[in-house]
């Protein structure tokens, strides 16, 4: 047979079977999702920081507990109070030279108040000598649990309130969208202040403050994709099927809203996280000596003319920070929906 | 269109009427007393409290406070004497109202024009330089820009006055300060309009008729990006007329902002309520101005 054939090329000869094959496998939505989210390398960085700050922190709350964060011994703040950051006397920016303002040498701050040689502060102190490293890894600690209570009330609330609403339909769905708007227009300022007045500043009070108002966004999210999703005809062959509500809100509708879901959790962290900020610096949020990144940043900003490095640090925690978040969120918005950014 | 307006106008009312009540009964459970000065001699408690009408039952006192709320009459404060909380906020509302307005207008104003620079040559040097700034507005506070802008600017550079109000000059720092944000987020959002705006096909028809570069963008693509941006612009404008807390207390702006926190730990409850219920009218005026003005900028939107 091979002979006979050699001064022709058979075309389609292998059979049916293999053109008709399938190259690759089929991708569910969440590889598919993935494999565009892989493309984007920003967003993949942004991931793995997420990744290694929460691991780092977890870690973190077991080596370095609050109240490590918060001690500090009155009568040596003199000796270790406001000390520049320091790694080794040969870094550039880590040496622990101090330009006073004022004065054009600059000098060690280390060597000048007397700090034992072996004492190091990658972040520097602040005025009572507590280290500012340890004191962020706290707050950074403190804006992750936020974050993750952000991310659970949006879940549990807004998720399942915008799927009722949106289910449902009519008059509840009226109700429903009434309330939001209620809510929505209240300021959140307010609601802060009053609930810390009412139940003492702290991280509780600021996070009853999110369970509030912040899953309004996502429930409207939820509710106008469900209010399309449960016209589509796969909805109505599972009904038709006999299966549940229940069962076609979970299996149905929840896997196609997943996408609007994570985006809109990704967008509502860095904002709650900015907002603990903002509280903490006016007074509002986390309670001294506790220490949070706004807390940082406030009594940063107290020192700013002579001590820099102790509100640029916080700072910089902060925005990086949520802008890992920001950028992890517009990723997963492209990977999740490829049409809604084609640039 | 008048229907829509007279119904969302009635839902505004019953919104303000809850939160209202809501707040005056949330002061009532609030811990402490704004008479918290040990001196005080019961007597003398008494008669304060018979002179702000504390000594009445609670739902009397909700009833004389809506009442005169409908006068215009919010009280006096308790920690100025004698002080109406109607002139303590007229005094001051107007300051933050401008401070607001002008942030948002250079805001909204340099966002635009830095989103359609961007859009126009997309991966480009400028597109990049943008683009950093925009991500350093989303993601930097408001007040770490505004002391980093009164350190540079004010004190080591001593461009502009470092604090107070009054003349434009003291006015030029905070506004920086505070149109950061509405600027990073008006070029993100106007650079992705007019990046989709620009691929569809009604540009490809305006290139075709043959009108110049600068009419197709700036009368057909940037125009249609624009209408979009008024629901963003909205909440943004009240958030910003009421949300500017931070950069008046650092810039010391005699503004809404700054009473508002001054008045939490001294439980100066008057000022508290018509704190609330000025910022909540803001609010939801603002939402519904710019709902209507959608639709009648957009002749798609019907109401």
């Amino acid at each position: 047979m091979e002979n006979l054939n050699k001064d022709f090329t058979l075309v389609g000869s292998k059979g049916s079977d293999s053109t008709e094959k399938i190259a690759k496998p089929a991708l569910s939505f969440f590889q598919d999702a993935w494999r565009r989210f892989k493309k984007n390398k920003i967003a993949l960085v942004a991931m793995w920081i997420i990744a290694i700050t929460l691991v780092f922190s977890v870690i973190s709350a077991f080596v370095v507990p609050q109240s490590k964060a918060n001690y500090f011994n009155p009568n040596k703040s003199q000796v270790y109070g406001n000390l520049p950051p320091k790694l080794s006397g040969d870094l550039p920016f880590w040496n622990g030279d101090f330009k006073a303002p004022g004065s054009a040498e600059k000098t060690d701050v280390y060597k000048a108040q007397g700090v034992p040689e072996k004492d190091k502060y990658v972040f520097g102190t602040d005025k009572y000598g507590r280290s500012l490293a340890k004191r962020t890894v706290v707050g950074l600690r403190i804006s992750l649990i936020i974050a993750l209570a952000a991310a659970l009330i949006d879940l549990v609330i807004g998720v399942t309130y915008g799927i009722i609403s949106g289910w449902m339909g009519g008059k509840v769905d009226m109700v429903m969208q009434r309330i939001i708007e209620i809510i929505q227009s209240v300021p959140n300022l307010v609601v802060v202040t009053m609930l810390a007045l009412l139940l003492g500043q702290g991280i509780s009070s600021i996070i009853i403050a999110i369970g509030l108002f912040a899953w309004t966004g996502m429930a409207r999210q939820v509710r106008n994709m469900v209010l399309s999703y449960k016209e589509r005809d796969f909805v109505l062959a599972s009904k038709t099927l006999g299966q549940s509500t229940w069962k076609i809100a979970v299996k149905h509708l929840l896997p196609n809203v997943s996408g609007v879901i994570v985006v809109q959790i990704m967008f509502d962290i860095p904002s709650m996280i900015m907002y603990e900020a903002v509280l903490s610096a006016i007074n509002l949020g986390v309670k001294p000596p506790t220490s949070s990144l706004g807390t940082l940043i406030n009594d940063g900003i107290a020192s700013l003319q002579f001590y820099p490095f102790q509100l640029i640090i916080p700072a910089i925690v902060l925005s990086v920070l949520s802008l890992t978040f920001i950028f992890f969120g517009d990723g997963l918005r492209d990977a999740f929906d490829p049409r809604a950014s084609e640039d | 269109m008048v229907k829509y307006i007279l119904k969302r106008l009635g839902l505004l009312l019953l919104t303000l009427f809850l939160i209202v009540t809501l707040t005056f009964f949330m002061m009532q459970v609030m811990p402490g007393t704004p008479f918290s000065n040990p001196k005080l001699t019961p007597d003398q408690l008494e008669i304060l409290k018979h002179a702000y009408g504390l000594d009445k039952p609670l739902w009397q006192q909700y009833f004389i406070y809506v009442g005169h709320m409908f006068t215009g009459n919010f009280g006096t404060s308790f920690i100025y004497t004698n002080q109406p909380v109607i002139t303590m906020i007229a005094q001051r509302l107007p300051v933050s109202m401008q401070l607001g307005t002008q942030a948002l207008i250079l805001g909204t104003v340099l966002g635009a024009l830095m989103g359609k620079a961007s859009a126009r040559r997309k991966n480009g040097l400028l597109d990049g330089i943008f683009g950093f700034l925009s991500v350093l507005g989303i993601s930097v506070p408001s007040f770490v820009i505004g002391t980093l802008i009164l350190l540079y600017l004010g004190f080591n550079l001593n461009l502009f006055p470092i604090s107070g109000w009054g003349t434009f000059s003291q006015t030029i720092m905070p506004t920086i300060a505070l149109s950061f944000a509405p600027m990073a987020v008006v070029t993100r959002f106007v650079r992705s309009e007019m990046i989709e705006s620009l691929s569809s096909d009604y540009i490809l028809l305006a290139r075709a008729k043959g009108l110049s570069e600068k009419e197709v963008v700036n009368k057909h693509a940037l125009r249609n990006s624009l209408i979009p941006m008024l629901t963003l612009i909205g909440p943004m404008a009240a958030g910003l007329l009421t949300g500017s807390v931070l950069i008046e207390k650092i810039f010391s702006i005699p503004g809404i902002g700054a009473q508002f926190v001054d008045s939490i730990p001294a439980k100066d409850f008057p000022v508290i309520m018509a704190t609330t219920i000025v910022y909540a009218v803001i609010l939801m005026v603002f939402i519904l101005v710019t709902d209507i003005l959608t639709a009648i900028v957009d002749p798609r939107v019907r109401l």
